[in-house]
């Protein structure tokens, strides 16, 4: 795959970022990445190349697996030691409930963290070089990445939509 | 003011309070650390004397170990409430307090659970609770509400701590890009690579809102829990069914009462008084006043249900609880829980900080006697006259107590100092949307 240069834009408000995020999909450009400090209005999610997120999926699989465990656990441990206790029979569904009501919501929450990892990569390194600390206080990013010959277009899409700051790099330069 | 600078200003006013902390505050942290200190003296004194030293036995034999775990399980319990309940429903006013009670839970719950193993005696015999496969071919009993104690509280536990880190981690990443040197580097690890992506956000968002709808069920359902250990009994004053609301409202009283109390010394010290402002204790004390008015309202029922019942065990337990040697502790939870936050239905009293620090103050006392009254008062006058007895706790449990509050203390003062005590991401939100309307979090 052919190396690609990058655009990086500094922009002072959503409103803005959002704007010109929208004008690159239009245009058809399908590589780039909004930074911003605040969370994202919904609106957002139309001017980005991906949106929505399967961590709901893995929430909701967590808590059907966790319902499982919690009644597999239960029904058996009270299998294995075969003796009725506070007058139930060995396997009493109505108590497990609580057991497995409980799981339920561990697992589900366990799914919930661990797919967030997963999707949003966290991992304990310090950010690429390219990420500016400004975007963790008060400047929203958009870096765009582009073939050759395609900067200089992506520089002067995001001036006209307010950018502060645009720093081109090219594909190859240091 | 333009959304950048109004950025810039909540970052600033949060982050100014993690500046290096003066030495009043190590010696702060040193006394409550030789307080906690002093607990472990006396819980290792028990370990090597045995459960003797404490005042608990026949009849009475849940004390004030399991008086301390219900009161902090229920401490912690408005935390989520306010963090993940009030955030379902869209309350603004929650978004400048949340953190700091999202911190008191996590504490509180660390806090709880050190009771039921300080209790245990043999605390080694924990791992008996755990179903693991063992030598003897014992298996925990399930069927047991102490079981579905075990499970609720630690799920508790582990969920609290997870949706307490998940709300910092962007917040964590705006301390790192502050810092330098080794902060840089423990900041960096916290924040997990945050970087404020899109990508990044997208995931974040669905991830909190699915942790705010589990969270939101589960706290009911542990306190609901915690009740059942003394209703699934037969005890007069605990068999009741109306054990698991009263329950959880008694668990938001305290907590909201407990917030306050924290709030009011840390907003003056950390110098957040442009961001927690009189708006915020307003709301917690109207919560306070509700939520005092079901609890007057469910002390009452279960008074009218021992006397119209014609059940004559319940029928002189009551009697003996409001007018036997407990007697003054049952009203003094009374006046506490019951009189005491009506004095926030006036605006003078719910905005004066003072009026708002002592009545928090009595609420958690309060809710104290409550624990205490309700616990001890059941074991030691139910059926049978010849099995009465009374109970008093030896300094050995007082010294235990008392280094619990240090401890939970000594926690959240080092959270205070160290970690973002308001949410810098969302008051940015909140700061945006008072100014233009913006649309907030999730």
């Amino acid at each position: 795959m052919a190396e690609l240069g990058v655009v990086r834009g500094s922009f002072d408000s959503m409103a803005s970022v959002e704007a010109a995020a929208r004008a690159l999909k239009e245009q058809g450009v399908r590589s780039y990445e909004v930074y911003a400090p605040v969370l994202h209005h919904a609106s957002m999610e139309e001017a980005m190349p991906r949106r929505g997120s399967f961590v709901r999926f893995f929430s909701t699989a967590g808590g059907l697996a966790g319902v499982a465990i919690g009644l597999g656990m239960c029904v058996l441990s009270s299998r294995l030691y075969n003796l009725v206790t506070g007058g139930k029979p060995p396997v009493s569904l109505v108590p497990f409930v609580v057991v497995g009501f409980e799981c339920t919501i561990l697992f589900a929450c366990l799914a919930t963290a661990a797919s967030l990892v997963y999707f949003a990569r966290l991992r304990p390194l310090a950010p690429p070089p390219e990420y500016d600390p400004a975007y963790s206080a008060d400047r929203f990013g958009l870096h765009v990445r582009h073939e050759a010959g395609e900067g200089a277009g992506i520089a002067e899409l995001l001036v006209s939509h307010g950018a502060l700051e645009v720093v081109s790099q090219e594909a190859g330069d240091a | 003011m333009t959304e950048a600078t109004l950025y810039a200003r909540v970052n600033e006013e949060v982050l100014q309070s993690l500046d290096p902390p003066t030495r009043r505050y190590w010696m702060v942290i040193a006394g409550l650390a030789a307080v906690f200190g002093l607990g472990v003296a006396a819980y290792t004194y028990q370990l090597f004397m045995g459960m003797g030293v404490a005042g608990i036995g026949h009849p009475v034999g849940w004390g004030v170990y399991i008086v301390n775990f219900v009161f902090w399980v229920g401490i912690a319990h408005s935390g989520t409430l306010i963090s993940a309940v009030l955030y379902l429903f869209r309350v603004r006013w929650r978004t400048a307090i949340y953190r700091a009670a999202e911190a008191m839970t996590v504490f509180a719950v660390m806090t709880a659970g050190l009771f039921p193993l300080i209790h245990l005696g043999r605390v080694w015999v924990m791992l008996w609770m755990i179903p693991i496969p063992n030598a003897r071919h014992l298996w925990p009993n399930f069927k047991s509400p102490l079981m579905w104690d075990v499970v609720a509280v630690s799920t508790y536990f582990t969920v609290s701590s997870l949706f307490f880190y998940l709300g910092l981690i962007p917040d964590i990443a705006a301390v790192r890009d502050r810092s330098t040197g080794i902060r840089r580097t423990v900041y960096g690890i916290l924040s997990l690579g945050w970087q404020n992506r899109y990508e990044q956000w997208r995931h974040y968002a669905r991830a909190y809102v699915a942790f705010a709808c589990l969270a939101t069920p589960l706290v009911i359902s542990v306190h609901s829990v915690v009740s059942w250990d003394f209703a699934m009994s037969v005890l007069p004053g605990w068999h009741t069914t109306i054990f698991p609301p009263y329950f959880v409202a008694g668990a938001i009283h305290s907590g909201l009462a407990m917030v306050i109390t924290l709030l009011i010394p840390i907003r003056k010290w950390l110098r957040l008084e442009r961001l927690v402002t009189l708006k915020h204790f307003e709301g917690m004390a109207q919560m306070l006043v509700f939520m005092g008015l079901i609890m007057t309202y469910s002390y009452g029922t279960e008074a009218f249900a021992a006397w119209y019942s014609g059940n004559k065990f319940e029928h002189q337990f009551s009697a003996w609880r409001a007018f036997g040697p407990l007697g003054p502790l049952f009203w003094g939870m009374v006046f506490c829980n019951c009189v005491v936050p009506m004095v926030f239905f006036f605006k003078r009293a719910r905005t004066n900080l003072t009026v708002l620090m002592v009545g928090s103050l009595l609420v958690n006392v309060g809710m104290y006697l409550e624990r205490f009254v309700l616990i001890i008062t059941s074991t030691a006058h139910d059926f049978l006259p010849t099995a009465w007895g009374s109970y008093a706790p030896t300094i050995v449990e007082l010294t235990i107590t008392v280094a619990a509050f240090a401890w939970f203390f000594m926690l959240f003062l080092l959270f205070a100092k160290h970690l973002p005590a308001v949410a810098i991401m969302e008051m940015k939100e909140q700061a945006l949307g008072a100014t233009h309307g913006g649309n907030g979090h999730g």
